[in-house]
């Protein structure tokens, strides 16, 4: 049965509700009509500490950079389902020292292309099984509410009381990539 | 016929690939890693029943099973280290036949002019193989391939340094290479400009482009040679007014990019300024642009994809004669010629 969707800043005990999750998979959906537009997004998974920082430049996995030093997080080559890229992650591998592990989405800019992510029609993030790929939790649809925004925050795993939580998070960025490498300590 | 790996000469320009940190990989993971890229359906997916399923193939006890098994099978002794060695097999004594400090290039004395960097050549016995003096006439100095160019200059032979952000980075002879992190390499854009003074003369900018397809385009601003690939919707490199953008959103398509001044009436120039490249970010790394007057082209900067972080190195190389002869001596031999300045597209 497919999951209720999430609003914007709720969240769900994962490994309460399923006690022998081992590894999730992070799904995340952005569509628009836009060939620019979606030449240019980027989704990215930020590996950080309970104060919101990366806990290094390799903690950030992108499509350069495809998985962390300890392989718990990896983003996969290519994404199905609907999903315009997908992060594996291994549960019970993610360091100690991880406490949050945040997905974001940014329009990678500088070439002039002068596009917003406003202009997106879809932008959803939701959460799978990793054992046999069950989709667990799924977010509303994000991209009403963006307007001239060039980075979003889609949504985190965190650890909570020895398990893990995730949370719908929808936090957009007027400045992009930019802005949301220097709430996290990522050096650019 | 392939050469004896015994009597190679000791290759000093590897170390540097196989010092890089060792990730902890446990041993199952470092096996599902590749192959659940490979085989298996992405989640969320309809899962393809008939599949071959490589995917965790360790996680759970392996049962007795016709499927195609792809573990190792247990080995009889001790297991080789999984990094792979690069390391010369062949001893350290120096090689006869190799030995190139008494190679038949000009005596440093008989050397024209300090203008082509051949300090190499004369110096003791470096560490490093350089060839290059080797095929250097005294007088007239054709193009000349440089030892690594036909591998596209990824062999650094040391760590390279990382950039600072907040401080300019100056690439100098004694440290001419340095390293972008796989962010810096992959977000944004990276701006190369120029910053020359008009007392340097009739002096232009231009670049080629290597791309992992094997497609090598020159791109020069003034003759609307502007984007790699040629007439794209989405370059990877673009040429605008005294300088190039770089999509480091496309980073894994960009093989190599040499960035070189020139004058196009082929007349000397009093080589002067820098080149400036800054990341998104705003760390920022100079290359001189300074040689001794002369013809030419200045090959000033290359940048090389290794594994996703793009490194930077200050190549100073003057290289006489039209932008033909940088072109091969840089290693971009897939492009044609209609004439020495022109590549045919």
């Amino acid at each position: 049965m497919p999951a209720a969707p999430m609003k914007r800043g709720s969240n769900a005990a994962l490994t309460r509700e399923i006690p022998n999750l081992r590894g999730v998979v992070l799904g995340v959906a952005l569509a628009s009509s836009e060939p620019v537009l979606n030449d240019n997004l980027v989704v990215a998974t930020l590996l950080c500490d309970d104060d919101h920082k990366v806990l290094s430049d390799e903690h950030m996995v992108f499509f350069n950079q495809l998985t962390e030093p300890d392989l718990s997080v990896t983003q996969l080559a290519a994404a199905a389902g609907g999903d315009v890229e997908q992060v594996e992650v291994d549960l019970d591998d993610v360091p100690a020292a991880v406490h949050r592990i945040v997905v974001v989405a940014y329009l990678n800019e500088g070439m002039g292309h002068r596009r917003t992510l406003g202009q997106l029609r879809d932008a959803r993030i939701r959460v799978l099984n990793l054992a046999d790929g069950a989709e667990l939790v799924r977010s509303e649809n994000l991209a009403p509410a963006l307007t001239g925004e060039t980075g979003l925050v889609l949504g985190e795993l965190y650890r909570h009381e020895g398990g893990w939580k995730f949370k719908v998070v929808g936090q957009g960025y007027p400045n992009g990539v930019v802005g949301i490498a220097a709430d996290h300590g990522i050096g650019l | 016929m392939l050469p004896d790996p015994s009597r190679a000469p000791a290759r000093t320009d590897l170390p540097w690939l196989r010092h890089r940190p060792v990730r902890r990989v446990p041993a199952a993971a470092a096996t599902r890693v590749d192959l659940r890229h490979a085989g298996r359906p992405a989640p969320g997916a309809r899962p393809a029943s008939a599949g071959l399923d490589l995917s965790r193939p360790t996680r759970e006890a392996a049962p007795a099973s016709s499927s195609l098994d792809l573990s190792a099978p247990a080995p009889a002794q001790p297991a080789p280290s999984p990094s792979l060695d690069l390391s010369s097999p062949a001893p350290a004594r120096p090689s006869p036949s190799l030995d190139l400090s008494s190679a038949p290039a000009a005596p440093a004395s008989a050397r024209p002019a300090p203008s082509l960097d051949l300090g190499s050549s004369a110096a003791p016995a470096p560490a490093s193989l350089d060839l290059s003096s080797a095929a250097a006439p005294s007088q007239v100095a054709p193009a000349r391939r440089r030892p690594s160019a036909a591998r596209g200059d990824e062999v650094l032979g040391y760590a390279p340094e990382g950039v600072v952000v907040g401080r300019p980075t100056l690439l100098t002879r004694d440290r001419p290479t340095i390293a972008l992190t796989a962010v810096q390499s992959g977000v944004g854009v990276l701006r190369v400009t120029s910053a020359v003074s008009q007392g340097v003369g009739d002096f232009r900018l231009a670049a080629f482009a290597h791309l992992a397809t094997g497609e090598t385009v020159l791109l020069d601003h003034n003759r609307a040679m502007t984007t790699v690939p040629a007439a794209s919707r989405r370059p990877v490199v673009q040429a605008v007014d005294r300088g190039f953008l770089v999509d480091l959103r496309q980073t894994p398509r960009l093989a190599r990019l040499v960035v070189l001044g020139f004058s196009p009436t082929s007349a000397a120039l009093a080589w002067s300024g820098a080149l400036r490249v800054e990341t998104i970010g705003g760390a920022r790394v100079d290359v001189p642009l300074e040689r001794e007057p002369g013809a030419g082209s200045l090959v000033a900067l290359s940048l090389v994809n290794v594994g996703g972080r793009l490194v930077l190195r200050a190549e100073r190389e003057l290289v006489p004669g039209a932008l033909r002869e940088a072109a091969l001596a840089f290693g971009f031999d897939e492009l044609t010629w209609v004439d020495a300045w022109t590549p045919l597209v």
